[in-house]
């Protein structure tokens, strides 16, 4: 996961990817929300980012249950 | 990406300046810049940072902090100080620094300027950053139709930390000595932890946490939150109304069964009834009474008439004529009384005339003889007669009616005059009366005989119609109530189900904001879980990794283990176990241990980029130099660049 080294090593991932499939969040999800937010870094505001969890978050969007 | 070249104008010592680098090998992979003290390492050192990240490199700089308090002046501060001395002087008024950052895919060109005032003051809104991409170095394109000089500078700063590494991380991989001094402390636990957690991406994971909280928030209070509870209690008030009314509606309608047979036998009874009155519906006793009504009506007409023929009908007939002529003579006799009652009262006054003439005094001259007192007397008399003579024309000679006295003679011409206005119309009426009481007496008379026999009947049958209309009344009165109920249930059933409509779709449209707020809510439960079960993992990777740079580093061999808490205080354990790390250890065995930990969090975090290292080797002695510049070498193709004194 670009920018986040702490899921990134070892059996990390695979934590990350276990943990992700008991919650029914798939994992791309998290990947899309850590760029989000990676996008932020240094902005005096954080412009769009409301938006971008908006169309992340989306209900109709994506299929639950996706682990990885 | 690694560090291609930089090119610096007017920075600091620096009026022109270009440092080209190579590309990192395998075998070639540290790049070693050379210089005495004052000759401008720690100034390139900031210029990479300021070039990266202009303002917000700030904090990496050591020498930047200020007595001032206040960021902006902080740094207009600074780069009043780093505009070249001569600038001004030659007319230049501003600062520019060029990095080529590279890799085997991508090229990223850096332009930054600052411009400042002829008196050399710095204008901060007027710093410039632009970016080039490719070998072509074509302008990257920030998104957006027009974007403002803030969605421009905040698009470039994102561009930078992707494809380089974020600011927040540039104290780990681009620093100077005193940097690492800094971290060498045991002390600055919280500033190890930070960076640790920084390196890690544990701060940006905290953050993304803190939005996703915040987020959920914020679309919870943006939306009406309906329960479920909510609307399953307005649905569950609409189940019970609706169970209230059925009862009340069976009820109503068994009501409505029971007024049939009611309302038929009503209907029977009232036809009966009037088939045997003929239409109407009355008793005997009734008809009875209406028959004595006419009969005391007829007997009214027969006594006016007969009063008539009592009274005013002989006159009547009398004629006109004689009514006429008796009414001229009582006048004139009526003329008559009143002209004898004014002459009488005359008659006294001359009397007293005639009484005057035997008065003493005055005394006449010469005295008068009886003869002459008669004569005169006589003539007074006479005279006083011809006043009265003769008599008013309309006036009786005589009086023939002598036992009337003058007001009965009046109330006979009255009455007379009362028969003159008799007309025939009112005879006419009084016997048209008289004929239809007679009418209305005698069919009254017919239908009470014609009812004689079956009064019993019509009696029985009103009775029973009194007893059914009482008893549909009641009924009536029964289903009047349980209407009015149904009424008020269904009123209350139709804003129950609007409100439960309202509710469901406001509920409906809330949902997608719900589920996105309880799916933020529980990604941030996911980072937080995350972060405490593999955040201590990592620090104990991080302190193996330690250990084993350590012992290269070292000459010295006392230390076994570095151990490291989640709150980053760091121990060097000994062969017991104890902790060795001693507060008077020199300050080279203290960059070593500093050294170590920043090898250990570059290596541990995976990432990989330059590192830029201002004089780290100033305290160290050449064996530990010797161990540094070894361990750096050989990680093989990464960029690892030391500014250092030429000894």
């Amino acid at each position: 996961m670009n920018g986040i080294p702490l899921f990134e090593q070892g059996d990390a991932r695979d934590s990350l990817k276990k943990k992700c499939r008991e919650a029914k969040i798939p994992i791309k999800l998290l990947e899309d929300l850590v760029e989000a937010e990676i996008e932020q870094i240094g902005k005096l505001r954080k412009r769009g980012l409301r938006d971008r969890f908006d169309h992340l978050l989306d209900p109709n969007a994506g299929v639950e249950g996706q682990g990885d | 990406m690694f560090l291609r070249s930089i090119q610096l104008r007017d920075w600091k010592a620096y009026a022109t300046a270009q440092f080209d680098f190579p590309v990192p090998t395998k075998n070639k992979n540290v790049v070693l810049i050379g210089a005495k003290n004052g000759y401008g390492k720690t100034s390139l050192l900031e210029a990479i940072i300021l070039g990266l990240y202009g303002r917000d490199g700030m904090h990496a700089l050591a020498r930047a902090v200020t007595s001032n308090s206040d960021d902006d002046r902080s740094y207009d501060e600074f780069m009043e100080r780093a505009l070249h001395a001569q600038a001004l002087q030659q007319v230049r008024t501003s600062i520019a620094i060029t990095i080529v950052l590279e890799d085997a895919i991508e090229r990223l060109k850096i332009v930054r300027r600052w411009h400042f005032t002829a008196s050399g003051k710095h204008r901060r809104l007027d710093e410039e950053v632009n970016l080039f991409s490719g070998k072509d170095e074509e302008p990257v394109k920030v998104p957006g139709l027009r974007p403002s000089r803030e969605e421009r500078d905040d698009y470039y700063r994102s561009e930078i930390a992707r494809k380089f590494i974020p600011f927040h991380l540039t104290e780990f991989f681009l620093f100077d000595g005193e940097r690492v001094q800094q971290l060498a402390k045991q002390q600055q636990a919280g500033m190890v932890k930070e960076g640790v957690e920084g390196v890690l991406g544990v701060q940006l994971l905290r953050v993304l946490q803190g939005d996703l909280v915040a987020y959920a928030q914020d679309r919870r209070r943006g939306v009406e939150n309906i329960e479920d509870e909510t609307l399953s209690r307005v649905n569950s008030q609409i189940t019970e109304i609706e169970a209230r009314l059925e009862p009340c509606k069976n009820k109503i309608t068994e009501l409505e069964d029971q007024m049939t047979p009611i309302n038929r036998r009503i209907e029977e009874l009232t036809r009966a009834v009037r088939t045997m009155t003929g239409g109407n519906s009355a008793n005997v006793k009734e008809l009875m009474e209406d028959q004595f009504r006419f009969r005391r009506q007829r007997e009214k007409v027969e006594e006016r008439l007969n009063e008539m023929l009592r009274t005013d009908l002989a006159l009547a007939l009398a004629g006109k004529s004689l009514r006429d002529s008796v009414v001229k003579t009582l006048g004139s006799e009526i003329k008559r009384s009143e002209w004898l009652a004014s002459k009488n009262h005359t008659r006294e006054k001359l009397d007293r005339i005639l009484a005057g003439l035997e008065a003493k005094d005055p005394v006449i001259r010469p005295e008068l003889t009886e003869h002459q007192l008669l004569v005169l007397r006589q003539r007074l008399t006479d005279v006083w007669e011809t006043l009265w003579h003769p008599p008013p024309a309309d006036c009786a000679i005589e009086e023939r009616h002598v036992y009337l006295s003058e007001a009965e003679r009046r109330r006979v011409i009255e009455r007379l005059d009362k028969v003159e206005r008799l007309g025939v119309a009112e005879l006419e009426q009084l016997l048209a009366d008289h004929d239809e009481a007679t009418v209305q007496f005698n069919r009254l008379g017919h239908q009470i005989a014609g009812l004689s026999g079956i009064e019993e009947r019509i009696r029985e049958d009103m009775n029973e119609l009194q007893r059914l209309n009482q008893q549909a009344g009641q009924v009536r009165e029964q289903m009047g109530e349980l209407n009015r109920q149904e009424q008020n249930d269904n009123s209350e059933l139709s804003k129950l189900r609007a409100e439960a409509g309202r509710m469901a779709a406001r509920h409906e449209s809330a949902q997608p904001s719900l589920a996105r707020a309880a799916k933020a809510e529980k990604i941030a439960a996911l980072i937080a879980e995350a972060i405490e079960d593999l955040y201590p993992r990592y620090v104990t990777r991080l302190a193996e990794e330690m250990t084993a740079v350590y012992k290269q580093l070292a000459h010295k061999t006392l230390v076994k283990k570095i151990e490291i808490a989640t709150d980053c205080t760091v121990k060097l354990l000994g062969d017991k176990g104890s902790n060795i790390r001693r507060m008077d250890s020199s300050a080279g065995e203290e960059q070593i241990f500093a050294l170590s930990l920043i090898a250990a969090i570059a290596k541990v975090s995976g990432t990989k980029v330059p590192i830029v290292m201002d004089t780290p080797l100033a305290r160290l002695d050449p064996d530990h130099r010797s161990n540094v510049l070894r361990y750096f070498a050989a990680h093989a193709g990464e960029q690892v660049i030391f500014l250092s004194q030429p000894d």
